[in-house]
């Protein structure tokens, strides 16, 4: 082998190395995950799941490995000019799912993650819009990116994905379980968990986040809580879910309750962000009572506090408006 | 006849001996009386590193006759005419202090205000960064006065002549070390030609490879700084006509934007000669570089540039931009080859450089801002040819339109330094506070060299930063406009509002219309089968998507945060803000942008504004949003537009762009010329 070829085969490895699991003496791998870091049974369930979709419906794999912003032809011609493909494959819908699934952990596309931002748009991508398709055939593969995954923001996005199951019911209820019992302080998944939490749409989640709250966390943790509770407490999206299911109004109160008051309790012990956030939770539960909590509040509130009290409410008079 | 050709003609005359002509002087290099070096021999060595664009030098000082003794008031630019003779006095440099147009040694403006710089008074001048002789070359980048229309871009300043001065004495003209950094200052022969005495020479740009953090500190080593001639008796007699350009802007701190300019007249043995106007024998004038100027939405444009990309795009902005009565231009592969930048918002920000001119008029140049990245395509190359600032300087540096870069590195920056992110208020007063000339407005996370230079520019800062961090685009036009309005304060705020559109989406439903689908014939990006490229949704599904409106409610909170920093400082009143509706969703990493056609971000053009169609639900035989906007913008009902009757609405398809991630003022950039009305000298900043 003489010294060109060398060092072909050199790039050519140290190109393909850092993407693939496969490379590195493990089985298949895909963008977020190997194939090994999700559990036996579910791997093989999903294996098969996988193939029989592929027979009926190849056009939904064409159309993951078709999408064009994580690749250099698209990105490097959006306004934002970063690898961002999300909008495509939420956009795809939830038919495409086994596609997501394989390209998550089974196999990359051809064409994909190409450098380590694409790689990680692409992963991001794929977990959001797996999330978004609220099915939980797509959990153990959230799991596994969540306790597994390599990027922060994608084992973040998983743990939005497995509240995202977790909100559609009954059958959702093994990731809502999943999400309380790792959103307890120690647990190396806590975070995303309670991140999780916010997107489940349930009375024990707002319970779980409004708890973490009263502990009077660390600032960054609180910002977490916060901002999983104002998701959580989204008045419009209990308005969505009530069109479809009356008897949701009366838990979307309760929710934005717990949510709202919690918040309100919280603002004295945090400043910054964290507090930014926790007025975020009121601001987006719109509840009736909102101008009692945060008269409440006030009384016993210092001056810095009460500044952030009144340029609160008059940004919430901008928001209703 | 110009008023160049009306200077050469006095010259000419002066040079024939029509009146008493002064013996030639000889101008000095170092301070002595030789005067053939191409570079000054006293020159202060510059501490940084030169641009590859300016050529070495070429001017020689030379033997300068003075020229002859003309009419009294002299244009602070254009064609330079002669300064009378005092029966006082005494050495005198004079100046347009009073911003009438004329340097005028008669005038106590601007004698006596010569060295102050306020609302009222103080001289100015023009960075020379536009190109008038047509050689794709900024004018301030060589040393020559590149033609009679290059002169116009110089400002005068008169030596006046003191025929009574002693006999033996001497002249001794000088720069501040500092401002001679920046200024290249010429003087007028008896053959015409103007001859660069005093300021910078050689390599004088920074070049942005990063290697300085201030333009300060930045190295040109090739540059070398001239900051005082000599000349003799026969010139003071005589008196002098000088011209001053700038090289560039004030970028920063680290000088004070003024140059001090001061004549010292001493006898043989080299005391000042005492006189009754200048007791210790000096003069000193200052003058002041002027600032660069933001376009805003509300400024008079006259030209408006996209790409042609789209066919549907360029299509509808085919009829609403000549219908203002704009000039509509569209680039494709125009001069630089394989151009692929379609967000043409973003790549560069108009605007323009301004100094008083005769008659009340302003003289000066469109100045276009590159941004510090260009589109380095599938090939990721980030090469010089693919940065907006090479794109500008073949297709728009022209006369009275120059371009520059306000960054220390190129290929630096992120989304934010795109300037659909940088955008002006328009004129206001709040309290004590004015902004008569706009206010510098961003979003988040911009470039610190961007900032500083901002801020350096004193006229249209401080800037005031809206929250966008939370967009994925991350650019103030997402969520903020304005429009022209007959109020007092003259124009209203336009913010995005969610809250509206799903309000409207529940009207529409309520009334019966759930049923009824919007974006038309749209399709979503790339995929393959018909039902998923279909972009179709009707009214029931909007409102039963929880994400969407979860989303959209967060945008809201989000977007109320930015409303409430202009609101509170700019003092609007609630009928000042006029929402305009469309549903906002988010990405992986839960940033977001708009979900509908986001219909703020849009182009204004006077009275007239080109929207981003909104293909929205098509109800009683008018598409709902088309129509709301219609009614609010087009009509009298929020006194928009100058006679306050509405403004003059056109939708244009702008659906590849949304796909994209943006809309129509992504895609657009308008530009004008130096606006009347928006003088900055007089906000004394």
């Amino acid at each position: 082998m003489n010294m060109k070829r060398i060092l072909r085969v050199a790039i050519v490895v140290s190109l393909v190395l850092p993407f693939s699991a496969q490379a590195a003496g493990r089985g298949p791998a895909g963008v977020a995950i190997a194939a090994d870091d999700v559990p036996a049974a579910d791997r093989a369930q999903l294996a098969a799941w996988i193939a029989a979709y592929r027979k009926t419906n190849p056009g939904a794999f064409a159309a993951v490995a078709g999408v064009n912003g994580c690749k250099p032809a698209g990105y490097t011609q959006a306004r934002y000019p970063e690898p961002e493909c999300s909008r495509e494959l939420r956009a795809l819908g939830a038919g495409v799912l086994p596609a997501l699934i394989e390209a998550l952990a089974f196999a990359v596309p051809p064409g994909h993650a190409q450098n380590a931002k694409e790689k990680k748009a692409f992963a991001l991508g794929l977990t959001f819009a797996a999330g978004l398709a609220q099915n939980p055939k797509a959990a153990p593969v959230l799991r596994a990116i969540a306790t597994k995954g390599n990027d922060a923001d994608v084992r973040r996005e998983a743990g939005l994905g497995l509240g995202r199951i977790a909100a559609i019911g009954a059958a959702g209820n093994g990731e809502l379980r999943w999400l309380l019992d790792h959103a307890k302080a120690g647990d190396p998944v806590e975070l995303d968990a309670l991140a999780g939490l916010g997107e489940s749409m349930t009375v024990a989640g707002a319970e779980r986040l409004a708890q973490a709250l009263q502990a009077k966390p660390a600032a960054a943790k609180a910002t977490v809580v916060a901002t999983a509770l104002a998701s959580l407490a989204s008045s419009w999206a209990w308005q969505a879910r009530a069109r479809k299911d009356a008897a949701a109004a009366g838990v979307g109160l309760q929710v934005r309750t717990i949510a709202a008051r919690s918040a309100v309790q919280a603002l004295a012990g945090q400043t910054g962000e964290a507090r930014e956030k926790l007025f975020d939770v009121v601001a987006m539960a719109k509840l009736a009572e909102t101008a009692h909590l945060l008269n409440d509040a006030r009384g016993s509130a210092d001056a810095q506090l009460r500044a952030d009290l009144d340029a609160f409410q008059r940004r919430y008079a901008l928001t209703t408006r | 006849m110009t008023r160049s050709v009306l200077w050469f003609a006095a010259v000419s005359l002066a040079a024939c001996g029509a009146t008493p002509a002064p013996g030639p002087v000889q101008y000095v290099t170092g301070g002595d009386a030789t005067g053939d070096a191409a570079k000054p021999a006293d020159a202060a060595t510059a501490t940084d590193a030169a641009s590859d664009q300016a050529p070495e030098p070429e001017t020689t000082p030379a033997d300068i006759t003075a020229p002859d003794i003309a009419a009294p008031d002299v244009p602070t630019t254009g064609d330079m005419q002669q300064p009378p003779v005092t029966a006082a006095g005494g050495p005198d440099l004079v100046v347009d202090a009073d911003r009438d147009g004329l340097v005028d040694p008669s005038n106590a403006g601007d004698q006596d205000f010569e060295t102050v710089f306020d609302g009222e008074h103080g001289a100015t001048f023009l960075p020379n960064l536009d190109d008038d002789d047509g050689d794709h070359l900024e004018d301030v980048f060589d040393e020559i006065v590149n033609g009679p229309d290059d002169e116009l871009d110089l400002t005068r300043v008169v030596l006046r002549p003191w025929p009574q001065a002693p006999a033996g004495s001497k002249g001794v003209l000088s720069l501040d070390p500092e401002g001679a950094k920046h200024v290249r200052l010429w003087v007028r022969t008896a053959t015409g030609d103007p001859v660069l005495i005093l300021g910078a020479w050689g390599k004088c740009f920074p070049k942005p490879t990063g290697a300085c953090t201030n333009w300060s500190g930045c190295a040109v080593p090739d540059c070398t700084y001239q900051t005082s001639q000599e000349f003799n008796a026969g010139t003071i007699h005589a008196g002098l006509e000088l011209a001053i350009e700038g090289l560039g802007f004030r970028m920063d701190e680290g000088w004070s934007g003024e140059v001090t300019i001061t004549l010292t007249i001493i006898d043989e043995s080299g005391k000042p000669v005492a006189s009754k106007d200048a007791p210790d024998g000096k003069d000193e004038v200052k003058l002041r570089v002027a600032p660069w100027m933001l376009h805003g939405n509300t400024s008079k444009f006259d030209k408006v540039r996209s790409h042609g990309y789209s066919k549907p795009f360029v299509t509808d902005l085919n009829v609403a931009v000549p219908a203002a009565d704009l000039l509509y231009e569209t680039h494709n592969y125009n001069g630089v080859a394989m151009w692929n930048d379609v967000w043409t918002q973003d790549f560069f920000q108009t605007g323009w450089v301004s100094v008083p001119a005769p008659g009340g008029k302003v003289h000066g140049m469109r100045l276009f801002n590159a941004r510090p990245w260009g589109r380095e395509g599938s090939s990721g190359k980030q090469t010089e040819d693919l940065l907006p600032i090479t794109w500008l300087r073949k297709n728009v540096l022209a006369k009275d339109s120059g371009v520059f870069r306000a960054y220390l590195k190129d290929w630096y920056g992120s989304t934010y330094d795109s300037h659909g992110n940088h955008d002006l208020l328009p004129p206001y007063k709040k309290g004590n506070e004015a902004f008569p000339v706009g206010r510098i407005l961003t979003g988040d996370g911009v470039l610190k060299d961007t900032q500083v230079f901002y801020k350096a520019q004193r006229a249209q800062a401080p800037v005031l930063v809206v929250n966008t961090k939370w967009l994925v685009v991350g650019h103030c036009d997402e969520i903020l406009s304005y429009y022209p309005a007959k109020t007092e304060r003259g124009w209203k705020l336009a913010v995005a509002s969610d809250k509206m559109a799903k309000e409207m989406y529940e009207a529409a439903q309520k009334a019966g219309h759930g049923a009824v689908k919007q974006f038309i014939g749209k399709k979503n990006y790339d995929p393959l089968t018909d039902e998923q490229k279909n972009a179709e949704i009707s009214i029931d599904d909007v409102l039963k998507d929880e994400n969407l409106l979860k989303w959209s409610e967060i945008a809201g909170v989000e977007t109320a945060k930015a409303l409430d920093t202009v609101v509170q400082a700019v003092g609007l009143a609630k009928d000042e803000v006029i929402p305009i509706p469309f549903l906002t969703e988010a990405l992986g990493g839960q940033k977001k942008v708009a979900w509908n056609p986001g219909t703020v971000n849009s182009l204004i053009m006077g009275d007239f504004i080109a929207m981003p169609n909104p293909w929205g639900p098509v109800i009683a035989g008018a598409d709902m949003f088309q129509k709301d906007l219609q009614d609010r913008l087009g009509t009298a009902v929020n006194g928009l537009g100058k006679a306050g009757a509405g403004m003059k609405v056109y939708f244009v398809d702008d659906w590849s762009y949304h796909v994209g991630l943006g809309e129509v003022h992504c895609g657009t950039n308008p530009e004008g010329a130096p606006l009347l009305g928006y003088e900055w000298w007089k906000t004394g900043k």
